[in-house]
């Protein structure tokens, strides 16, 4: 298995599957055919959705795909689905809908451990009353389920202060792709017992293994949640006050770039913002807010930066919408240099949108950046829908990532058309690491059931 | 090994004469130690109770030479073990079965500082607190802080993912490493992550990290440095029990203020470094003593100080104390740093433990480990980041003595034993090495640690890298590549490695 193409015994096989999984599972587990519509994967349906209500479910069902050599898409709500490419059709969607819920939550430890289906918005309602937070805002935000923000590894503008999941994770259980339950990890807050095992899974993408509980460090909540928003036409004219809001000396909580600004009241003048966002204690927030407010004038630049504070609510209705930033996106990219860089990742981004025998209309960008760390996010949509134009896109795009190569820089797709992923592979070939790559997956997925992310068109 | 008394390793059968001249040829012969009076000082670590010569020392200057001595020791099957400055406390760093021990000390430039950037790139023998004074000049710094920091290496840091007093605000190693230049077993070179990517398939970087030196050598790190904060305010809180200590670092918390750091010391600490060169002023009637930390701007400190005092006095303490300038507060901090030098005083040898737990459990364990210490009718001092539950229940005792020796083997393993129970971990930042193996199958099922030996392999298929730290030889005995071989196993069957004495995180 692996290429595609179905053998024709896979076939009859197959045929059984459902059979076969209603014998091991509760029958609110397997879920209806009709029911599976929204779960198709690279353009074909699953053969069965699967929904297990326990870890030794789950273990049961990959056991068997193991056994049966069938491919398993691990899934959480099912958001993600066209994440990484997936080239092959799964014969089962595996998700975590069902395993929702706080696991084991004590306060004092401001540790939490909760089933991988579990919603980031549910877990911050049970955590609000006991004044904790988990500063996490990957994109999706509260809808999202936790196991696939760990399974993403891909936090929001909040990585600035707080470092992303891997920083954040404490444990996690997960079921390898032969139906193992391992845990890796703990409930505390400093562990070195064994290899790293929690960080090689955050960010894994399902390659390595389902996650079915995850168990995360908390923070007080912030006494104050503060954004300041610097505007001006084009997100180039900010760079200045990106390079001081970076250096300061008590980090920011937040410092992102975005350009067109989504949210309505703008900042201004329109165009683009910086959002710096701090959050503490009075004292703190008050002195950061006067640091920059002296500070900004100076960011030279060809225009003279608006200012606009918001605070409390209003502030975390601004963080809300830009956690939605990504929705809608045919294609999301993400492009990463050097922070110092960051201008060079805007200047080349925009000339996407104006390639040489590219469509007309040209298709519409909208860039993002975790500005203090040179990471660039590119929405776009309106791409075109001709062989030829994309074709276009294949090529600057596979050239672009090349360049940035050179640089010590990345350039990934995380969602995007399967058309486009044909020509151009949303992740790059893991070169010398390969080795490393293909020692882990045989370790963790022996069988190969789990899909694996396109890194070669 | 034996189990109690001075232990001196006899000497390993020296390396074939054409390796030596492999090895030479790598780095210059000045740089290949054979002689045994000069092996002897790589015999052991900071925590001395494990001791095994190697065959040869080997201190390359570069990653291209570091290669070199890997693949050449590869070719030839003999095990290598990477070693910094040596100031680890689980015997990481021990020749246990011969083979070659290659030091970073030479490996010790700064290659890149880059402040806009807030990175850079080192060599694995920079020590951690040279790093910082470097970055200084930029108004950063390097914020993992183990209190052997003056010594210890970026490279002994990566390989214990090393902790200590600041990160419970600021996050341990493995937060700042963004990427490696690594040196596998068989000599490969090869580049993990970076600070401007985000497209690697799998976090490599962050699974080499903590790795103890199993993988491979990190032979060029790059981490990122963050701002220094303008201001500090520390508090030095004195209370009558650990228990309302603890209770104080649990209100701070809840009052939704996050610390710098949140540090304990209990009595016999507190006595222990009042009566040493390390003196701090501590009361010594004091049961124990709370160091609070806050950083950030100055004008808004006050505030976050004020009521952290309240939740102590509230709390029960009878005094706290505040210190603002850097003098005050480096003497408020000496009684908690020099905690484990002050400590020779109380007897000739010491264990240093450590360990993790729920936080909401200190107060719990704590009373255990003072019971622990009474059935066996042993000294304990406890020094401890109350912040994240790490605990460091230090045992002091005479190695000559062997049935004290053998009570300190035995509340060790309860005192491991006790923190997993209540739901905590054999290590928060010291790391397995050999001193803690054999406590593996604590935290580890069976099929969790048959994976670990599958990494292992994956980085390292012929096993020798380091071969017999972190993971406990399998239970089948076959002693496969990447597992202590049986006949080795846990030192002979004794507990940690008792005596020595060192820093700690």
């Amino acid at each position: 298995m692996g290429d595609g193409s179905l053998a024709w015994e896979d076939a009859v096989e197959r045929g059984d599957l459902r059979r076969i999984l209603g014998g091991e599972l509760s029958p609110e587990a397997l879920r209806p055919p009709g029911e599976s519509v929204r779960w198709g994967v690279a353009g074909r349906l699953p053969e069965a959705v699967v929904m297990p209500e326990s870890v030794d479910e789950a273990s049961r069902v990959l056991a068997l795909a193991h056994r049966h050599g069938w491919r398993v898409h691990p899934a959480g709500r099912g958001t993600w689905l066209r994440g990484g490419g997936p080239r092959i059709p799964a014969d089962v969607i595996l998700s975590t809908a069902r395993l929702q819920g706080i696991q084991d939550y004590e306060p004092a430890d401001f540790v939490a451990s909760v089933w991988g289906g579990t919603s980031l918005g549910d877990l911050s309602e049970t955590l609000a009353p006991q004044n904790q937070w988990l500063p996490l805002d990957p994109p999706g935000g509260r809808r999202g389920s936790v196991g696939a923000m760990v399974a993403l590894g891909v936090g929001g503008g909040l990585r600035h202060g707080f470092g992303g999941p891997k920083d954040l994770v404490l444990g996690l259980t997960v079921v390898a792709g032969d139906g193992r339950v391992l845990r890796w990890g703990g409930k505390v807050m400093k562990n070195v017992a064994g290899f790293d095992m929690t960080r090689l899974m955050v960010g894994s993408w399902g390659e390595l293994g389902w996650v079915a509980a995850v168990t995360f460090r908390l923070f007080p909540s912030p006494a104050q949640d503060t954004t300041l928003l610097v505007s001006a036409p084009r997100a180039e004219d900010l760079l200045a006050a990106v390079r001081l809001a970076a250096a300061l000396p008590v980090p920011l909580a937040a410092v992102e770039l975005l350009d067109p600004f989504p949210w309505e009241p703008g900042p201004g003048e329109g165009g683009a913002a910086l959002v710096l966002r701090f959050l503490g204690s009075p004292g703190q927030v008050r002195a950061t807010e006067s640091r920059l407010r002296n500070a900004l004038p100076t960011a030279r630049g060809p225009h003279v930066p608006q200012l606009r504070l918001l605070e409390g609510r209003e502030s975390r209705e601004l963080h809300g919408v830009l956690e939605d930033w990504e929705e809608g996106g045919e294609l999301i990219l993400r492009a990463a240099l050097l922070p110092t860089r960051l201008g060079e990742l805007l200047t080349e981004a925009r000339r996407l949108a104006r390639l040489p025998g590219g469509a007309e209309p040209p298709p519409r960008l909208a860039l993002a950046a975790h500005a203090a760390q040179g990471v660039l996010r590119i929405r776009v949509n309106g791409l075109p829908e001709d062989p030829q134009g994309l074709g276009v896109w294949a090529q600057a795009l596979g050239e672009w990532r090349s360049r940035l190569a050179q640089r010590g820089g990345s350039l990934t797709a995380m969602l995007g058309p399967e058309r486009l992923f044909d020509s151009f592979s949303p992740w790059e070939p893991p070169g010398p690491e390969a080795r490393l790559v293909e020692g882990v997956r045989r370790l963790l997925d022996p069988g190969a059931i789990f899909p694996r992310r396109r890194t070669g068109a | 090994m034996n189990s109690a008394g001075p232990i001196s390793p006899s000497l390993p059968p020296p390396l074939p004469e054409e390796v030596l001249a492999d090895l030479r040829r790598a780095v210059g012969p000045r740089w290949v130690i054979t002689d045994p009076d000069h092996l002897l000082v790589y015999e052991a670590d900071a925590q001395t109770g494990h001791r095994g010569l190697p065959q040869a020392v080997v201190l390359p200057a570069s990653t291209q030479e570091a290669a070199a001595v890997f693949g050449c020791l590869h070719g030839h099957g003999i095990p290598v073990i990477p070693r910094g400055a040596g100031t680890g406390l689980a015997g990481g760093a021990v020749a246990l079965q011969g083979g070659v021990v290659v030091s970073t000390a030479r490996m010790n430039r700064i290659l890149e500082l880059d402040p806009d950037n807030r990175r850079a790139v080192v060599q694995p023998g920079v020590s951690n607190s040279r790093l910082s004074a470097a970055a200084a000049a930029f108004g950063l710094h390097y914020p993992p802080d183990p209190s052997s920091q003056t010594a210890c290496t970026l490279g002994g840091n990566v390989a214990t993912n090393a902790g200590g007093p600041h990160c419970l605000k600021y996050g341990v190693t493995g937060r700042y490493v963004t990427g490696l230049k690594v040196v596998l077993a068989d000599g490969e070179v090869m580049h993990l992550g970076g600070a401007g990517r985000e497209g690697s398939l799998f976090d490599f970087v962050g699974l080499f990290v903590g790795s103890e030196g199993c993988f491979g050598l990190a032979a060029e790190i790059e981490v990122v440095l963050a701002p220094t904060p303008e201001g500090a305010c520390t508090l030095l809180a004195l209370f009558d029990t650990l228990e309302s200590a603890g209770k104080a670092v649990t209100e701070i918390l809840k009052a939704g203020l996050l610390p710098a750091a949140l540090e304990i010391v209990d009595r016999n600490t507190i006595l222990a470094v009042e009566a040493s060169a390390y003196a701090a002023g501590y009361p010594t009637h004091a049961g124990a003593a709370l160091v609070v930390e806050f950083d950030g701007y100055p004008e808004g400190l006050e505030e976050e100080v004020v009521q952290a005092e309240e939740r102590c006095r509230a709390a029960g303490a009878w005094e706290v104390r505040r210190a603002r300038t850097p003098e005050e507060r480096a003497a408020l901090w000496k009684g908690r740093k020099k905690a484990f030098g002050a400590m020779g005083r109380l007897a000739p040898d010491l264990v240093v433990q450590d360990a993790t737990v729920p936080r909401s459990r200190l107060p719990e364990v704590l009373a255990r480990i003072d019971g622990i210490a009474r059935h066996h009718r042993l000294r304990i001092a406890n020094v401890f980041h109350a912040g994240d539950g790490n605990l460091h229940p230090n045992i002091v005792f005479d190695r000559r003595d062997a049935d004290e020796t053998r009570r300190v083997e035995e509340a060790a393993r309860e005192i491991m034993e006790l923190c997993v129970a209540v739901g905590g971990t054999i290590t928060g930042e010291h790391g397995v090495g050999l001193e803690k193996r054999e406590y593996m199958p604590l935290v580890f099922s069976p099929g969790e640690l048959e994976v670990l030996r599958g990494v292992k392999r994956v980085f390292d298929p012929a096993g020798l890298c380091n071969p017999g730290k972190v993971l406990p030889p399998s239970q089948e005995g076959r002693g496969g590549p990447g597992e202590g071989a049986p006949d080795e196993a846990v030192g002979g069957g004794r507990l940690p490695g008792l005596g020595g004495r060192g820093g700690e995180g």
